[in-house]
């Protein structure tokens, strides 16, 4: 097939985003937090919503099966894009509630820890790290008490520590590894692959929130059992997400969720639960955000990895290269040597993060001040209250950067709002 | 940029008032801000009803520190039943700025810290 150039081409993509058409300004690098939208997610909402909405499954009139057509297909195109098959895929409201209906499930579903040779009692021993986003943490710490939950530290590349790892191993039994694929303050890499061969055993449960957006992800071949991410990470719409669970295990896991519509069979005292993947999936799904969602991907496939990676490691590389001019610059990032995503943390000495980031909003650029939702990381490691992120998306482009830095610059140089406080811990 | 870092702002920040420990404080309270690590302190010494003196440290941003003490300055020397009826608006007055919903919580650390403190009895 022959590829369309202009299609590929990243350095028109910022027009197919609408939000740039209304703020032509804007300079937008919360990405980490949510991405901005394409036409075509927005069209395929407003077609779905014209054109074929009614509720999923079971409905014999002829939009319900359009409905279900649609949403069955967003599933499908799911799947393929992390190789996984349809039945694996669960919908969700997003990382969180993924992150939370998997903890919770698996507490309640311990024979399949039984399983495990060395699974002596009923305690799960859990395995984190402290460059977790807060989302793949408490439901952890929450599940687990103080002596079952161990953290592993992080390299001076804010990479998980590996040795740290052998040496947890050595130590405890470990039924569950639940692990970011991609940091959220320093875009470090986990790699995920050394991290299935030191843990073979135990239930890996990815966070791949960051990295869906990112980096092409193939479960089959990290042999991961769960991994979860959200839509509007990807450029598509909030509210939802997706879990991804190894057939076999989804088809052991208790229901995430009860409700209508993942039963075969109710009774008063005993009910039979459908198939997977609906056993999963009680009540109404999102079934618009499915389809924006998939939409989303189509979008991402258009443009191609390859590219994207490419154009935001470059993206990535500018910029560290011009944070590290400044010498007030505190960076938090790995070396440039070392692959990582394109969220560049850093504070500027002796200036408050929220003034950073206030100066800055002020000149229509879009950062993030604080700690990110990974308070033991800025605490622990970066023993920092907070730190200001910049993170880069398909739509950045190198203007982008040098109006941050001369933002960064003339706030520094003008020293109004520099302070003798150092803001450690 | 004009909009919140006013010259008075900018003042309180570079030269907190009211930053010195005080004696005996008879109510004191602590207040963090967890969202960006930002804490402050306060002290007061009432006596007969009134705020004799007042004490502040506050690490943070410059609409925190700036807020705190402004507001310290303005109980100063006033009555404790005159104090408790300061509200949020009458903070931001007093700070003459406008406050972006983000910032609010910046700029009422220091009277989210007068209130707990005013509740406190040493």
């Amino acid at each position: 097939m022959l590829k369309n150039k202009k299609m590929t081409n990243l350095q028109n993509i910022k027009k197919e985003f609408p939000i740039f058409s209304n703020y032509p300004k804007l300079v937008y690098l919360d990405n980490a937090a949510t991405t901005q939208k394409p036409k075509q997610v927005l069209d395929a909402l407003n077609d779905f919503y014209t054109k074929s909405n009614a509720n999923v499954h079971r409905g014999i009139h002829k939009l319900s099966e359009l409905a279900t057509e649609k949403y069955e297909e967003a599933r499908k195109n799911v799947a393929e894009f992390i190789s996984a098959s349809p039945e694996e895929i669960i919908f969700t409201g997003g990382t969180t509630d993924g992150l939370n209906a998997l903890a919770n499930s698996l507490n309640r579903s311990q024979e399949i820890f039984g399983k495990h040779p060395s699974h002596a009692n009923k305690n799960l021993q859990i395995l984190s790290s402290d460059i977790e986003h807060h989302s793949n943490l408490l439901p952890w710490t929450r599940l687990a008490n103080k002596s079952n939950i161990f953290f592993a530290g992080v390299d001076k590349n804010y990479q998980i520590d590996l040795n740290e790892l052998e040496e947890i191993k050595r130590k405890h039994r470990i039924d569950i590894v639940a692990i970011t694929m991609m940091s959220n303050v320093t875009g470090t890499i986990t790699p995920i692959e050394k991290i299935r061969e030191l843990f073979p055993d135990s239930i890996l449960i990815v966070d791949a929130a960051q990295a869906i957006a990112h980096m092409p992800i193939d479960v089959k071949k990290l042999d991961v059992d769960f991994l979860v991410f959200s839509g509007h990470k990807i450029y598509g719409p909030t509210g939802i997400g997706v879990l991804f669970g190894k057939r076999e295990l989804l088809e052991e896991l208790e229901p995430i969720k009860v409700g209508g519509g993942m039963i075969s069979e109710v009774y008063k005292d005993k009910s039979v639960w459908a198939d997977v993947p609906e056993k999963h999936e009680a009540g109404t799904p999102p079934i618009a955000q499915a389809i924006g969602l998939s939409e989303a991907l189509h979008f991402m496939k258009k443009a191609g990895f390859k590219n994207i990676q490419k154009h935001e490691d470059e993206l990535r590389a500018y910029a560290v290269k011009a944070f590290n001019q400044i010498p007030e610059i505190e960076l938090y990032h790995p070396d440039l040597s070392t692959q990582a995503g394109a969220v560049i943390s850093f504070n500027i000495k002796r200036i408050h993060g929220h003034d950073t980031a206030q100066v800055l909003a002020d000149q229509d650029i879009a950062v993030r001040a604080g700690h990110h939702c990974a308070q033991i990381f800025h605490r622990e490691v970066l023993e920092v209250a907070g730190s200001v992120r910049a993170s880069l998306a398909i739509y950045n482009k190198p203007a982008d950067i040098d109006k941050l830095i001369k933002g960064i610059k003339m706030l520094y140089i003008s020293s109004i709002i520099r302070t003798n406080i150092r803001y450690k811990y | 940029m004009d909009k919140i870092y006013r010259e008075n702002i900018l003042f309180h920040y570079k030269n907190p008032q009211n930053t010195e420990k005080i004696q005996k404080p008879t109510h004191s309270s602590r207040v963090a801000n967890y969202s960006c690590g930002d804490e402050t302190e306060i002290e007061l010494k009432v006596v007969n009803g009134i705020v004799k003196s007042v004490s502040h440290q506050t690490r943070g941003c410059a609409i925190s520190v700036a807020g705190a003490s402004i507001l310290s300055e303005f109980i100063e020397g006033k009555e404790i039943e005159e104090i408790k009826k300061i509200d949020k608006e009458k903070v931001i007055e007093l700070m003459g700025i406008e406050v972006t919903p983000s910032r609010l919580k910046c700029a009422l650390l220091g009277f989210e810290s007068l209130k707990k403190a005013l509740g406190s009895k040493l």
